[in-house]
């Protein structure tokens, strides 16, 4: 099964794709803004005080030829900032910026001086200004992030989607492609794992087939030895020839069955089946109807492919009666079918590994094909049922068929 | 058991040894064999002197099986099964549309083979048998005698081969009741567990041509029956 590898979300590319454009952003909206800030401020500061500059040599003007004191300026004014009057006392013409209000001050002849003090103008300009550019820094941000999430969206969606499909093909489904459209290397990726996954395909394919097309040029000589086998007398080398053709026969006919099973050709014929009866006459058919027990409860038919559940159940009693032994137990109870037998129970690396072919757990070779449970898991599949095996406290190996819908 | 007497089986074959072995055990069952190694050889063996059942190899030199259970088809009723090592559906399907009873896999056991040519040659000898004078079963045009084993649609004789026609007595007999296809498996082929249900289908179709399609309704997961 397609084990889907969940993303701590920290170390998700989207997430830190996002973060980090979110931060960069910030930090150049920042740093711009700050930077406009200053040099504007700067510059319409100097620009004021030029203004106040010109405003009190007019004024110092006025008075020096009228002796008039102009609306605005002041003589001598105490409330003037100290540093500026010290500058004035000095015989400076000087500008001083107070908050929001800006001086302007210059001796006068005679040792005093003549001040103008007006509101900085630009006190309002630069609130607006760090308004716009707060609101426009703000807005930058969300827009960069957005648009890097986007991105990095469209990005992560596009990997995680190959990683799906690469995740499917090791699940086992090889017809599972990416199909990536574009020229990035998101869709170069997406391309070579498309490829992989059909090289994979194609080689599974040419091994599939190489061992049906074997097992099918095995029957054309094993039907000369069966015919040729029955024909021999009763002698012990006859009987050996016989019962081994037997055993190879068994075997080419269950390589065929996967063969048939991994092809997928052959439909499904589902029809309802009454379980019970289908067990008894799997039980008669191998002539097991005494050997067995059957506890079974009547339920209402259950629609499956009996043909294939009677594989499943003929190859359940086979293994339980070969490497179980008696007494063996088959249950039938509303869409569940279950052989326990009284051996000493499936090996471990069973249990862990699932049935594999060949691997059968045996001391002693020979009896059976060693694909009898390869064969009952994989027709569980196809009928969409869940083949369990466990060995359960009472004893024994315990296999239990759930069909679906139970 | 009605083993029919010496019944002449033609066996077309290109494989030496299954030739041989077939040969003989189904002459240990008391069958007369004659054979053929391609498939012109068995159509001109065929020709020359009709047999009681042909038993052909699908992958045959010259002629394949399919063409000649055709021509053998065309030729009369005479009884055919196929024997086939590729139980692909396609090929198995192909044989029984072109007109074969019914079909063997290989490898194959003599006593299952014996038993295969059995059913089919009863099927084949029901047909000369005279009617024993129980009624015929009419349904509008389609009039059909189970006991002489032969059918008219619109007083015209429909030629059926026996398999055809057991079939149609079998539903003819339980018309308007749905048989399931492992009942006629049983009824018709002799099957008693584990026939091919594809047999039923393919023959169904056959039957459908003949006679009409209508006359013979699918009833999904159940069967197939025979309107009133």
């Amino acid at each position: 099964m397609p084990t889907l590898r969940r993303l701590d979300p920290r170390r998700s590319l989207r997430v830190r794709v996002a973060l980090s454009v979110a931060a960069l952003s910030i930090v150049l909206t920042a740093g711009i803004g700050l930077t406009v800030y200053t040099v504007t401020r700067h510059s319409v500061t100097e620009s004021a005080r030029h203004t106040a500059a010109d405003s009190v040599v007019v004024a110092a003007y006025v008075y020096n030829h009228t002796g008039q004191i102009v609306t605005g300026a002041a003589r001598d004014a105490p409330s003037a900032p100290a540093p500026l009057r010290g500058a004035v006392l000095e015989g400076l013409l000087g500008t001083y910026v107070t908050g929001s209000q800006i001086w302007a001050g210059t001796p006068l002849p005679g040792g005093a001086g003549i001040y103008v003090e007006t509101a900085n103008p630009n006190t309002h300009t630069l609130a607006t200004l760090r308004a716009t550019i707060l609101l426009v820094g703000v807005v930058a941000v969300f827009l960069a992030t957005g648009l890097g999430v986007l991105l990095a969206n469209g990005l992560s969606k596009e990997l995680r989607a190959a990683a799906t499909v690469a995740d499917r093909v090791a699940g086992g489904e090889l017809e599972a492609r990416i199909a990536a459209h574009g020229a990035d290397e998101v869709a170069r990726l997406g391309r070579a794992i498309d490829e992989m996954a059909v090289a994979l395909s194609e080689r599974i394919e040419r091994e599939r087939r190489f061992s049906a097309d074997v097992a099918h040029e095995l029957r054309t000589p094993l039907t000369a030895l069966v015919s040729a086998g029955a024909l021999l007398g009763q002698d012990r080398a006859a009987q050996i020839v016989r019962e081994r053709v037997g055993a190879l026969r068994a075997l080419v006919e269950d390589l065929l069955e996967i063969a048939r099973i991994e092809q997928g050709g052959e439909p499904l014929r589902l029809e309802p089946v009454d379980l019970p009866a289908l067990v008894r006459i799997t039980l008669e058919a191998r002539g097991a109807r005494d050997s067995v027990t059957l506890e079974q409860t009547d339920g209402e038919p259950v629609l499956t492919d009996p043909r294939r559940l009677e594989r499943i159940v003929a190859n359940l009693l086979d293994n339980a009666s070969r490497h179980g032994g008696t007494p063996i137990t088959v249950r039938v109870a509303d869409h569940t079918i279950t052989v326990q037998d009284s051996g000493p129970g499936f090996p471990a690396e069973l249990l862990h590994d699932g049935p594999v072919p060949f691997r059968t757990g045996a001391a002693e070779r020979g009896n059976g094909t060693g694909l009898g449970l390869t064969i009952a898991a994989a027709q569980a599949t196809v009928l969409g049922a869940r083949l369990q095996l466990e060995n359960p406290a009472s004893g024994g190996a315990q296999a239990s068929l759930v069909l679906p819908g139970g | 058991m009605s083993t029919p007497q010496n019944a002449h089986v033609l066996l077309v074959e290109d494989d030496a040894a299954i030739r041989e072995t077939t040969a003989m055990l189904l002459t240990q069952f008391g069958f007369s064999v004659r054979t053929a190694a391609d498939g012109q050889a068995g159509l001109d063996a065929f020709r020359s002197d009709p047999p009681d059942v042909a038993l052909l190899d699908v992958m045959l030199p010259r002629i394949d099986g399919i063409s000649l259970t055709r021509a053998i088809r065309d030729a009369g009723t005479t009884p055919i099964v196929l024997v086939s090592a590729r139980d692909h559906p396609l090929d198995v399907v192909a044989g029984l549309e072109a007109g074969a009873d019914d079909y063997v896999t290989k490898p194959f056991d003599g006593p299952v083979l014996a038993a295969r040519l059995r059913a089919v040659l009863r099927r084949a000898g029901r047909i000369h048998d005279d009617s024993d004078g129980r009624g015929r079963l009419a349904f509008g045009e389609l009039v059909v005698d189970p006991a002489g084993m032969t059918a008219t649609v619109g007083g015209e004789s429909v030629r059926l081969t026996a398999t055809e026609a057991k079939l149609l007595s079998e539903l003819a007999r339980n018309a308007g009741i749905v048989l399931s296809r492992d009942q006629l498996l049983e009824s018709v082929w002799g099957y008693e567990w584990g026939g091919d249900t594809r047999l039923v289908d393919v023959h169904v179709q056959r039957l459908r041509a003949k006679i009409g399609a209508q006359r013979i309704e699918t009833v999904r997961g159940a069967g197939y029956k025979l309107v009133r």
